[in-house]
């Protein structure tokens, strides 16, 4: 499903007037990169449940949504989201970003660093979940999420030059968890 | 970007991502429109306004039946022939409180500048005993078993307990100038009121809700020195330092709540034989109702929740320009006799004969200490008078007399406790002052003094984070007020010295650790209240940035290439002064 920025933005008055199909329309369309962001950001059992959340918030906030220099719909919701999971954080205290199917650090490093040469998905994810937080949100955003440094900066509230220093930063730590876990290879 | 760094983004580009499968999608779409449906359409049309109109008519389209309108008028007759209402301007009792608070609320409201409940308060500050500062309607104290009808100004003491009626209103000022504001229907237990003889900045405030609401306001707590904390039978809520914060017991549903309006507050939950302790930030409530704990961002449910918030609110700041100019007023009484005057030096003379006549090394040193400390307040009065070339020569003798003792106080823990005593009563008198106010630099000298006293680096780096801590306090109140320039100018100061202190490793102690997370926490909590605040410029968001990594412990703060602002450290090498400026890192 496409849709272009103005047809968002129509929706979104629409759904500012209560038209809830227009709403769900846009549901339709942001639901699976929402999912994916809040997915690597909190324990698997609560993925659904946050994504609900979110958009339920959404939906009882959209009169206070305003197109604005900085701020598209989009970077709106994951604002949203944002703030949701940092308040998730802070009731349930969880760290980084633990999915249960990535195995447990002191269980698995020694395997990981003993049998694999190779770069593999699980390696990423645990190397990505071992990243401080602020690191974590840059490269998930862009790289999972292929949002343009634009909008991550619109989400997190930063300038464009400090996201593009947080990427650089990120991708070298990420390099160096990588690297700990015995993994030199990237292609 | 190097190959390797390339190539890394690109498997993070081929990385599998998680989808959300057909029947997945549809099945959280179906949920998601049943609750939308369970919130209710709202239209943008509607203002909230028209929605309590709304529900305003529902209900006025019920109608007691004629017994059932007797019966009632029967009970509200009797109940008014034993409780007389006390404002003759009130007609009749109101059967809900609600209106009742709000009518009662709105007229406090609209006296404007200094609000009623201070317009006749003694020049001289009297804040030494805890009193009611104002009450409207019922409100009684139970002591020893007796019920007196309160009366303002009363004088309260530990075990007394505070009940205010359905149309009662009760406010308490504190010894230590905090104040609790009652709602009708509340209950209210004192079960402490410690302030030490000694060290009169040590204060312990301790008092029960016991059922009803209450909004606390605590201006004067400096240096951990005194606590302010109100429990229930589920939570303990407290802080050693200034905020404000809503706490509502409600006996019928046994719950309770604590939001916090302003800087931070500790609550802790006592559970089975551990207790739960949680800093809940401005902007946060935290309910624990049958055990379980929840915790949100505040929201006001309705129009009558609203007002209460934006009444006290309101309250608060008028409070704090109340308390500031008190204080101003005392400390010109406290001064006496000022340099211009002309038995000015007879005063120093007194001073000089003092010292002279004291043997004792110790003794000596305090009474330096107090000498210091006299032309602080010398400073503070004379600043106030806008006075400025006299307040600075009265800085320099206090500086002067601080360096004097600065070895001693190295030496001797005796002296170090009276030097710390005295600076935190000092402290007290400046709590309120913000830097747009003259009396301000008398602040800052108190500052400096602290620093120059310090006992070693780790307390050095301490104190520094303590003042930083203080002056981002400073900058929230300012933001608040639309003061920007000084405000910004205030953060700009708390960051250099944060960027400092983080960038020396040395600080490693664990008294060190904890002020670091409690300046932390405080710059988050200005972060959160400026964050969607638009009259709020891009530097002063990039600084609280840089000051938040910094005490993160991040390598170097990210300081933009276009920015106008510059962090800049001064250091002293080999007696030159060499400016150190913080670079952008090169990708």
């Amino acid at each position: 499903m496409e849709l272009s920025d103005q047809e968002i933005e129509d929706l979104v008055v629409k759904s500012q007037q209560g038209d809830q199909e227009a709403f769900g329309t846009l549901y339709d369309f942001f639901v699976t990169p929402i999912y994916r962001y809040i997915y690597y950001k909190v324990n698997k059992e609560h993925v659904e449940d946050l994504t609900e959340t979110l958009f339920l918030k959404a939906w009882e906030n959209i009169r206070k949504y305003k197109k604005r220099k900085n701020t598209t719909f989009k970077s709106w919701l994951y604002r949203i989201a944002h703030n949701l999971v940092v308040d998730h954080y802070r009731l349930h205290r969880e760290h980084a970003s633990l999915n249960p199917w990535i195995s447990d650090k002191k269980k698995q490093a020694d395997p990981i660093r003993r049998t694999q040469e190779s770069l593999h998905n699980e390696t990423l994810r645990e190397a990505i979940s071992r990243l401080k937080r602020n690191y974590q949100q840059v490269v998930i955003l862009k790289f999972i999420n292929d949002l343009s440094n634009k909008e991550i900066s619109e989400i997190l509230k930063k300038s464009e030059g400090s996201v593009r220093i947080m990427q650089f930063r990120a991708l070298k730590a990420l390099k160096s968890e990588l690297a700990d876990m015995g993994i030199k290879d990237y292609e | 970007m190097n190959k390797e760094l390339q190539q890394l983004k690109r498997a993070l580009q081929r990385m599998e991502k998680p989808t959300l499968d057909i029947k997945t999608r549809h099945r959280m779409r179906v949920c998601l429109m049943k609750r939308m449906e369970e919130t209710g359409v709202k239209s943008t049309t509607t203002s909230s306004l028209e929605n309590v109109s709304q529900i305003v008519k529902r209900y006025a389209s019920v109608r007691p039946s004629a017994t059932v309108k007797a019966k009632m008028k029967e009970v509200v007759m009797k109940a008014i022939a034993q409780r007389p209402i006390r404002l003759s301007s009130f007609s009749g009792i109101a059967r809900q409180w609600q209106k009742v608070l709000a009518t009662l609320l709105i007229t406090v409201l609209s006296f404007t500048s200094l609000t009623v409940y201070f317009s006749d308060i003694p020049v001289i500050r009297a804040a030494q005993k805890t009193t009611f500062q104002h009450l409207y309607g019922d409100v009684d104290v139970l002591r020893e078993g007796e019920s007196i009808e309160a009366y303002r100004y009363m004088t309260l003491q530990e075990d007394d307990i505070i009940v205010t009626g359905e149309n009662g209103l009760a406010i308490i000022r504190y010894f230590d100038d905090s104040v609790s504001r009652l709602s009708p229907r509340t209950e209210l237990k004192i079960h402490r009121l410690y302030q030490d003889n000694i060290g009169l900045a040590k204060t312990e405030v301790e008092v029960e809700l016991t059922r009803g609401r209450m909004w606390n306001q605590v201006v004067n707590l400096v240096d951990d020195q005194g606590s302010f904390e109100v429990i229930t039978d589920t939570v303990k809520a407290r802080t050693s330092e200034k905020a404000s914060f809503d706490i509502v017991r409600d006996d019928v549903q046994e719950k309770v709540a604590v939001a916090v309006f302003e800087n931070k507050v500790e609550v802790r939950v006592p559970e089975k034989r551990k207790e739960h302790k949680k800093v809940v930030v401005e902007g946060y409530a935290y309910e624990v109702d049958h055990n379980r704990v929840n915790e949100e961002k505040i929201a006001l449910h309705d129009e009558e929740e609203q007002l209460w918030v934006t009444v006290n609110q309101t309250e608060d700041k008028n409070y704090k320009k109340q308390v500031e100019e008190e204080k101003d007023l005392a400390t010109k009484e406290e001064a006496g006799v000022l340099p211009s005057d002309p038995f000015y030096s007879a005063k120093k003379l007194n001073e000089t004969t003092k010292l002279l006549v004291t043997t004792d090394t110790v003794e000596r040193d305090k009474i330096r200490v107090d000498i210091a400390v006299k032309r602080l307040t010398e400073a503070g009065a004379l600043l106030s008078d806008g006075n400025e070339e006299d307040a600075h020569k009265v800085l320099e003798e206090f500086s002067k007399r601080i360096e004097e003792v600065q070895e001693a106080v190295q030496k001797s823990p005796e002296l170090q406790e009276y030097v710390y005593t005295s600076f935190a009563s000092k402290a007290k008198d400046y709590s309120t002052t913000l830097p747009d106010s003259p009396r301000y630099k008398a602040k800052e000298a108190l500052r400096e003094a602290k620093l120059s006293l310090a006992l070693s680096d780790e307390e050095k780096s301490e104190v520094t984070l303590k003042n930083a801590n203080e002056r981002v306090l400073e900058a929230r109140e300012l933001f608040g007020e639309q003061k920007q320039d000084h405000a910004q100018e205030t953060l700009l100061q708390a960051t250099q010295d944060i960027v400092k202190v983080a960038q020396e490793d040395d600080n490693k102690s664990v008294r060190g650790d904890e002020q670091k997370e409690e300046t932390l926490s405080t710059v988050r909590v200005l972060k959160g209240a400026v964050e969607e605040d638009e009259t709020v410029t891009r530097e002063v968001k990039h600084i609280i940035d840089v000051a938040e990594e910094a005490l993160e412990e991040v390598e170097d703060p990210i300081i933009e290439s276009d920015s106008a602002v510059v962090i800049s450290i001064d250091e002293e090498l080999d007696g030159q002064t060499t400016t150190v400026q913080l670079k952008e890192v090169q990708e």
